[in-house]
């Protein structure tokens, strides 16, 4: 039996003051098992206090790669696919999680996810959604890496919000995975946001709902006509100043 | 001992990275046995951490408890409940016996009440060391006495066949049971001569059962020059937890008919180990429980 390892795969623009609260919490309720989990944290902010903050706080955690900090601002408005797959493709192990920036795992929830893998044989979509739409969990999606490689990830023709989620699920299910649902309550706590807080730095006219809406359309459209992979170039972003040891800043791309 | 030591931290780092990712929850089979030698191994070594993943293994047995679960000590119910029973009593854990272990008795009831009667005289050795570790004289009496009735007609019928290996190692604790609590009298007694002279008289008596004969009925020790093999000593250090609580560990360890394995078998142990057959009846955590049972029955040892 291999133990699949997992990677928490974080976005954070501009909410300092949420994951402030979160990511301790998560690195500490994780750390048990923490040779087989990396948390993975994308910096699209336009300030400097995340990065201070975990270069000053998570110093330890940096060394040993238990926590991965990258920073780019190439992102300049809010685009939910474009940064969960930039997230998404700077981890390195088998199972990715994405983790909202306001979202906690619960303790030990990185070997919950873990558990749900080995015990439906590996081929499954995990969603560790709560069941109330407004309670933050919705995009807490689990997946082996090689089938999020293989249709794409999360698709970058969308508008900047609305059913990344769902149609990634549904894609993952044509393909042939499982759909597996866990709401157990430990495990997929968030804070709660309004609409019009999580639509804040999107460079959009439209409002959530007009976006949730033309996105379902699109997906609804490449589903029917059997385009299930996304993305034809090299999704998220790639040119970074990445921060995983203690060392200073490097400019890669 | 370093050797000994090096084997003991060994095995504990493999089992925190992986037990937690086994599927069976058993005594002798799973995570409960697992995480007896956790706490154990963490009491000794006197480092926390590894009664942390222990605690975190508790948490997984606790909630896969249910009737789902077989009725034997190896794998199922009884099983858990005597490990449960065992830490609690040694101070691992603080659980509240109304609550967990009434759950268990009941469970236990509600799935002997289920099966035929034919099948329940199989699942009774596993129960009566369940209700004999809980001290509950009433369940353990109304169970070895019909589990006895039919071993005396057996052994009536055809004296000559000797009982499995198996058998006759629980066999024997369950007759200290009857004769130390006096629960019935002559089936145990004639039962008892009856085994006295297979395992004095025969050649090819278990060592495992000839040693254990000696711990539980010293004035009648039978010397005979045997040894064990290495399954040998993982199913003495099972037997020690499931039966019999009162009994020393000391007892079990003091006059063992062979050496400790060698720093060449451990390291093989090591290297082959299966990290989906975790248990205690499999080599790398069985030797490591026997190992640390050996070192600290003996305070010289460590």
């Amino acid at each position: 039996m291999k133990i699949p390892t997992l990677s928490f795969c974080i976005t954070c623009m501009n909410r300092f003051y949420q994951i402030e609260k979160t990511l301790k919490q998560n690195l500490d309720d994780n750390r048990m098992f923490k040779h087989l989990i990396e948390f993975i944290l994308v910096d699209f902010s336009f300030d400097d206090e995340l990065e201070c903050w975990i270069k000053s706080t998570f110093r330890n955690y940096l060394k040993c790669g238990y926590l991965k900090y990258f920073r780019t601002n190439e992102l300049k408005q809010w685009h939910a696919s474009i940064a969960k797959n930039t997230s998404h493709f700077h981890a390195s192990n088998d199972i990715l999680v994405n983790l909202d920036c306001d979202n906690y795992t619960g303790r030990n929830g990185g070997k919950f996810i873990i558990q749900q893998f080995l015990k439906h044989k590996n081929d499954i979509v995990l969603h560790q959604f709560g069941g109330d739409p407004a309670d933050g969990s919705f995009g807490r999606i689990s997946v082996k890496r090689r089938f999020f490689e293989l249709i794409g990830g999360y698709d970058e023709s969308f508008e900047p919000m609305g059913y990344q989620d769902g149609d990634l699920i549904e894609r993952l299910q044509q393909i042939g995975l499982q759909y597996v649902l866990k709401s157990n309550e430990p495990y997929n706590q968030a804070i709660r946001n309004t609409k019009t807080e999580s639509i804040l730095h999107v460079g959009s006219s439209r409002n959530w709902n007009e976006m949730d809406q033309i996105n379902r359309q699109t997906s609804k459209k490449n589903i029917q006509n059997g385009i299930l992979r996304a993305n034809c170039s090299t999704p998220g972003i790639r040119i970074n100043r990445s921060y995983t040891m203690n060392k200073t800043a490097t400019n890669h791309e | 001992m370093n050797e000994l030591n090096d084997y003991l931290r060994k095995t504990a780092l493999i089992l925190i990275r992986n037990a937690s990712f086994i599927e069976p929850v058993g005594l002798i089979d799973g995570k409960t046995g697992i995480a007896i030698f956790l706490y154990t191994y963490a009491r000794y070594a006197n480092k926390q951490i590894y009664s942390e993943y222990a605690d975190e293994l508790m948490d997984e047995i606790l909630q896969s408890i249910s009737s789902g679960l077989p009725l034997n000590t190896n794998s199922g119910i009884p099983g858990i409940g005597i490990g449960l029973d065992y830490l609690a009593r040694n101070q691992f854990i603080e659980i509240d016996p109304k609550e967990t272990l009434q759950d268990i008795d009941s469970l236990i009831r509600k799935q002997e009440a289920c099966l035929p009667k034919a099948s329940l005289e199989s699942i009774y050795p596993n129960s009566i060391a369940y209700w004999n570790n809980r001290r509950n004289q009433e369940e353990t009496r109304s169970r070895t006495s019909v589990l006895f009735s039919r071993l005396t007609t057996i052994y009536r019928a055809n004296p000559s066949v000797p009982l499995a290996k198996e058998s006759l190692v629980h066999i024997l604790f369950m007759l200290k049971t009857c004769l130390d609590q006096q629960i019935i009298s002559d089936n145990a007694l004639l039962l008892h001569k009856n085994i006295f002279s297979t395992l004095r008289l025969h050649d090819n008596t278990p060592a495992l059962a000839l040693h254990i004969w000696n711990i539980l009925f010293p004035e009648k020790k039978i010397e005979k020059n045997d040894t064990f093999s290495l399954n040998d000593l993982i199913a003495l250090a099972h037997l020690q937890f499931i039966y019999n609580p009162d009994i020393p560990a000391r007892s079990y360890y003091e006059h063992i008919p062979s050496s400790i394995p060698e720093r060449n078998v451990l390291l093989n142990i090591l290297h082959c180990a299966n990290l989906q057959n975790l248990g205690l009846k499999y080599n790398l955590t069985g030797t490591a429980w026997f190992l640390l049972n050996y070192i600290q029955s003996i305070p010289s040892r460590s």
